[in-house]
């Protein structure tokens, strides 16, 4: 997992950079929560860092993902906001 | 056979040689080109061919291959047919939706629970979108498919076809079973013409759709790629890969522990020769701080077919025993001799499955924390187990017996476990926040001399039947919440 900071948003596109000064830029999808801002944080697996198409991010009781059992899955996206943890995970379709 | 082939099977096994020859007759024509190809992206391993297929990533190995000789994998044919057309000679009606209601139209194809986050709302904003329906999707059952598999008939059946309004128009082929599948989203390989061909140049002249990325990374899950070549690993952890056949892979440098000296044994390296165990990175680990605090008189390593048994034989006491499998992970350990297991314990050896620690009486902190092949343990003399046991994986636990374990400490034993059938702690005093807390099947608890729950033990679990506890316990919060009948299973708990 990596924490990335959000630099910029533009409608869904999400531009983001980690630790390593590393950019990118990700059309990202939140379902049910409200909008991160500039400066949040998200962690979030490498994989999922190089999404092309669309990352869809939901709550962790949505029924469009897997059923997330542990910390270390593929699925599982932190967003930290104003000093919170959201637990989101991957949609599908 | 020739001899390009016998060198796929013998580094990567029939079922792989087989896939080469079948996948990649344009690269075979070159004589000791597919080795080459292989060996220069791939590490050595037999277990290649059957990652690829569970990951439903035949294709994209075949399309990896050929764009490493810059052959392109497929000819996307040209044709006068419209993408109606030619979906209609697949079988299929296309639609394509401009509104919210007309894309809402379709969700009643799909189980519930099987529906494609498109039904979310505002995919149009970010997505053109089209579905594909089969002519004959009501005589497609979804009862007569009890194992779902990506491109059987039903997952077929009904595909959404969408492309990213971002200038590249990537695409996504959603699947009619969702993410009970695995890569739902690359139905047919994320490539139109093999839904039929012809089609994706039939979207390009019909509709103005040009995909400019048609290449997707190739990744394999639990493969590691570093510097262009595939390693398989056992465990990763603070970025270092822990690989089999003794490679550690490290700030991207592959690291080859010599057999004759080292056996890197999950994130364990046993230096055969100073007879001890080494770990990287400042980590810990109470079973290798344990092993490190005994004068070990010998090590010796016995091959059983592919799997190893590491005999160790102390100065004092009895042989410690470990078993490995053929990636060279810790599936059993047998130690009479150890009496406190300090924090950490095999924290990250997911695959243990049998461990026979007659004499622990105490265990600290984060013990077999990743755990998720033991289903059954028994600590017949252990009276302390520290936070977080088995707590960090939904471990496979059934049948827990410590019949002289007096307390369990805070945050989580087992905490995600949902397995456990058997709790047999006939001594416990005290059961800390989060135990169990997302158990559903235990279905007896016995603990006569109980003295106090903590938060949110057992709070998920449904199926208790028989609470056998003080009447007096401290009990905390949101103790069997779930339960259907809690307040008559607490009116009725006694002590034995």
């Amino acid at each position: 997992m990596k924490q990335v900071i959000i630099e910029n948003i533009e409608d869904y596109n999400y531009y983001l950079k980690d630790k390593e000064k590393n950019d990118y830029k990700i059309t990202i999808m939140f379902y049910d929560i409200e909008l991160p801002k500039v400066n949040d944080c998200l962690i979030i697996n490498k994989e999922l860092l190089k999404e092309k198409g669309i990352l869809n991010l939901g709550l962790m009781d949505d029924y469009y993902g897997r059923n997330i059992e542990n910390k270390k899955d593929k699925d599982l996206v932190i967003l930290i906001k104003d000093n919170k943890e959201i637990y989101l995970k991957k949609l599908y379709g | 056979m020739n001899q390009d082939l016998k060198l796929i099977k013998k580094h990567y096994g029939e079922k792989m040689m087989h896939l080469c020859r079948k996948m990649l007759p344009t690269i075979l024509e070159t004589e000791g080109l597919l080795p080459s190809l292989m060996f220069k992206n791939f590490e050595f391993n037999h277990d290649l061919y059957d990652d690829l297929k569970d990951n439903e990533l035949l294709d994209e190995f075949r399309n990896f291959m050929y764009k490493q000789v810059n052959i392109e994998p497929f000819l996307y044919i040209d044709t006068d047919k419209t993408p109606e057309e030619l979906l209609d000679e697949a079988g299929y009606i296309l639609y394509e939706c401009h509104s919210e209601s007309e894309i809402q139209s379709f969700k009643r194809y799909y189980k519930k629970e099987e529906e494609i986050c498109t039904f979310k709302t505002h995919r149009l904003d970010v997505s053109r979108v089209f579905f594909a329906i089969k002519k004959d999707v009501n005589q497609i059952k979804r009862e007569d498919f009890i194992k779902p598999s990506r491109q059987d008939l039903y997952g077929t059946s009904v595909i959404s076809i969408q492309f990213k309004k971002d200038g590249t128009n990537f695409l996504t082929i959603t699947n009619r079973y969702n993410h009970r599948v695995r890569n739902p989203d690359a139905t047919f390989s994320s490539n139109l013409d093999n839904i039929i061909p012809g089609l994706t140049k039939s979207f390009e002249k019909y509709y103005g759709i040009v995909q400019t990325i048609k290449d997707r990374e190739f990744d394999i899950p639990n493969y590691v790629n570093i510097k262009g070549k595939y390693y398989k690993y056992n465990n990763e952890i603070g970025n270092i890969y822990y690989c089999p056949n003794n490679i550690i892979i490290k700030n991207e440098e592959i690291i080859k522990y010599p057999k004759e000296k080292y056996i890197v044994m999950d994130y364990f390296i046993l230096d055969l020769q100073n007879k001890k165990i080494m770990l990287l990175d400042e980590m810990e680990d109470g079973f290798a701080y344990n092993i490190n605090n005994i004068n070990i008189k010998n090590i010796m390593v016995v091959n059983e077919n592919l799997d190893k048994k590491i005999i160790i034989t102390p100065d004092k006491g009895d042989e410690i025993i470990i078993k490995l499998n053929k990636d060279n992970q810790i599936i059993s350990i047998k130690d009479t001799n150890i009496i406190r297991g300090e924090n950490y314990f095999l924290t990250y050896c997911r695959n243990i499955e049998h461990l026979e620690l007659p004499n622990l009486e105490i265990l600290g902190d984060d013990a077999l924390y990743d755990n998720t092949a033991l289903k059954e343990l028994e600590l017949p003399k252990v009276k302390i187990i520290g936070k977080n046991f088995m707590a960090g994986e939904e471990t496979a636990l059934k049948v827990f017996r410590a019949p002289m374990l007096d307390i369990l400490y805070p945050y989580a034993f087992c905490a995600l476990n949902s397995a456990l059938e058997v709790l047999d702690t006939p001594k416990l005093r005290a059961i800390g926040f989060m135990a169990l807390k997302y158990n559903t099947v235990l279905k007896v608890f016995n603990a006569p001399n109980l003295e106090s729950i903590g938060d949110f033990v057992l709070f998920c679990n449904e199926s208790l039947e028989e609470l056998n506890i003080p009447q007096n316990v401290d009990i905390g919060m949101s103790f069997l919440d779930y339960h259907p009948h809690r307040d008559e299973i607490l009116e009725s708990r006694r002590a034995i």
